[in-house]
């Protein structure tokens, strides 16, 4: 009886010392004030702020039960990730093209549900983005969309073009992660375009002759090694008639299958080259954890966002 | 008689659920592809992509198609396309994208305009329209088929 006291006496010791240890990202001051988000309407800034703020900012309003050690350690380790991934705190010196694709990213992160954390959802429940504030925050992105403050492009009216078969040889530098660049996508298959009004973009989606294959035979789940697809982006360029054409090069990424060899990156590998230079995109070896993180909602379509048109349904 | 009814519900219901579950129903933008055009001597979408833009004001997308000639000609804005071109200009009506809010992705085939230039320079515009898609008349030819001509190429470095 004395051994069994004398043992729950030091277990509560124990846990009551362990209170001293503490990560730092959960020792600031509770219930900080509400920072505002310049630019950003007042309803979309509450949102964020109940439901995103506390991983994804500096102003964490933690309560008591989060505090506790052991708990509160699981709880930085959200902060530390969540704030490496996105930090609101920084939402200033941000340029205005980056804070509006931080809002679409982080709206299409809540439609997959995979934001806000569900781990932390159910014990915040208040955290929970609901039906309403989903409206709200897809009316606001809308209202802030390319499309809705057109006229802004400037005429791109180049004298002579060079065709799109022929390929000026070049030395185009390797992505940071090793891949190399692939300079004759243009003559692959289109499978799709997208009209990107969030980023003011418009799209072609091609697929090389193995994806093209593999389309033909249905045989796409997963898609079968050395498919590759490319995805090029162009400014949208407005013309006299209200219509809008694939102005400027902006970019073109590469998403290459080899179960095996890209293992380590869900099967495929990235690339993105950028501008008429096509300088590879990226600082860092794994700067493709990005690419990676974007398209994680398309895991059960082998991360890939594109559903081809279906070339082969044809008759004639 | 009892019996046999609640067996074939059974087997219906099963069937039903086996039918449902064996495809990955949302891997194809089904919706958006060509399907069954009567007399159109190729299947534009296996032509190589060009371009593409949109219209904003009926909502729709277009991408230009060539065939190989057309491809590999430099076009530049005094110069034409050389005999032997056929040029393809397919329109959709836009979706939202299921999957990105942000993004719109072909939906429905709204037209189907073609052009050809003959080996000794003649040009031939035709419409197809309607679903199924079938050759129609269309009454401003000659503009479009001038539009088409001078759409240019997207270019990329
Ligand atoms: C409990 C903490 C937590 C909350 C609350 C939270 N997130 Fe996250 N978020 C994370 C973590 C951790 C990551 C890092 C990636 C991962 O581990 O999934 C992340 C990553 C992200 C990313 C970037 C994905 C990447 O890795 O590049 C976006 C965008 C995002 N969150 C949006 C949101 C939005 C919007 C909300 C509010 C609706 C929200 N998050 C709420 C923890 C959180
Ligand atoms: C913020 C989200 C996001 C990030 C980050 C991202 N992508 Fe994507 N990606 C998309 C979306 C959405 C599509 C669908 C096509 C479209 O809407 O433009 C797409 C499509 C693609 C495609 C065409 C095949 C497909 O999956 O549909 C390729 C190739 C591609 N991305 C490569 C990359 C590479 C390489 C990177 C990293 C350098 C990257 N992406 C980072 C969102 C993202």
């Amino acid at each position: 009886m004395k051994r069994k006291w004398k043992i729950i006496i030091c277990i509560a010791l124990a846990l009551v010392c362990l209170q001293f240890i503490r990560p730092k990202e959960t020792t600031g001051s509770a219930y900080g004030v509400g920072k505002q988000l310049g630019g950003v309407s007042r309803e979309v800034n509450g949102i964020l702020q109940t439901a995103c703020f506390d991983c994804h900012s500096s102003e964490t309003r933690l309560h008591w039960y989060d505090k506790i050690t052991p708990v509160n350690f699981l709880v930085a380790s959200h902060i530390r990730n969540g704030r490496k991934a996105l930090d609101f705190s920084n939402w200033d010196s941000l340029a205005t093209a980056q804070q509006s694709a931080a809002l679409y990213y982080a709206l299409n992160k809540i439609l997959s549900g995979e934001m806000p954390l569900p781990s932390y959802t159910a014990v915040h429940p208040q955290a929970k983005v609901d039906e309403n504030e989903i409206e709200t925050l897809k009316r606001y992105l809308l209202s802030i969309s390319y499309g809705a403050k057109q006229g802004k492009v400037a005429p791109n009216n180049p004298k002579e073009i060079t065709a799109v078969g022929v390929k000026p040889e070049r030395e185009v530098k390797p992505s940071p992660n090793g891949i190399a660049y692939i300079p004759d996508y243009r003559n692959w298959k289109a499978i799709s375009t997208t009209d990107r009004f969030d980023n003011g973009t418009l799209r072609i989606i091609f697929a090389n002759e193995t994806a093209v294959k593999a389309l033909q035979s249905k045989k796409t789940d997963p898609w079968p090694d050395g498919s590759i697809f490319a995805k090029t982006a162009w400014k949208q360029q407005q013309n006299a008639d209200g219509s809008i054409s694939a102005g400027k090069f902006v970019q073109v990424e590469f998403m290459i299958k080899d179960a095996r060899k890209y293992a380590k990156t869900k099967g495929w590998g990235w690339g993105r080259w950028k501008g008429d230079d096509l300088l590879p995109y990226g600082k860092t070896l794994d700067f493709d954890t990005e690419c990676v993180s974007c398209h994680q909602p398309q895991r059960d379509n082998d991360y890939v966002f594109t559903r081809p048109i279906d070339l082969f349904n044809f008759k004639n | 008689m009892k019996r046999k009814s609640i067996i074939g519900m059974i087997l219906f219901g099963l069937a039903l659920a086996l039918g449902c579950s064996s495809e990955r129903s949302d891997s194809l933008n089904d919706e958006a592809s060509v399907g069954s055009v009567q007399g159109l001597p190729e299947n534009p979408l296996l032509l190589t992509a060009l371009t593409t833009s949109i219209r904003p004001d009926n909502g729709t997308t277009s991408t230009l198609y060539g065939n190989e000639l057309a491809v590999r000609h430099t076009h530049t804005q005094e110069n034409s396309y050389p005999a032997g071109t056929i040029l393809y200009n397919v329109t959709w009506k836009q979706k939202a994208d299921p999957h990105w809010f942000g993004a719109r992705v072909p939906g429905k085939v709204f037209s189907v305009e073609r052009v050809s230039i003959g080996l000794s320079g003649e040009m031939v515009y035709e419409l197809y329209k309607g679903s199924p898609l079938r050759l129609v008349p269309a009454s401003d030819q000659i503009q479009r088929l001038s539009q088409v001509l001078s759409i240019q190429q997207a270019i990329s470095p």
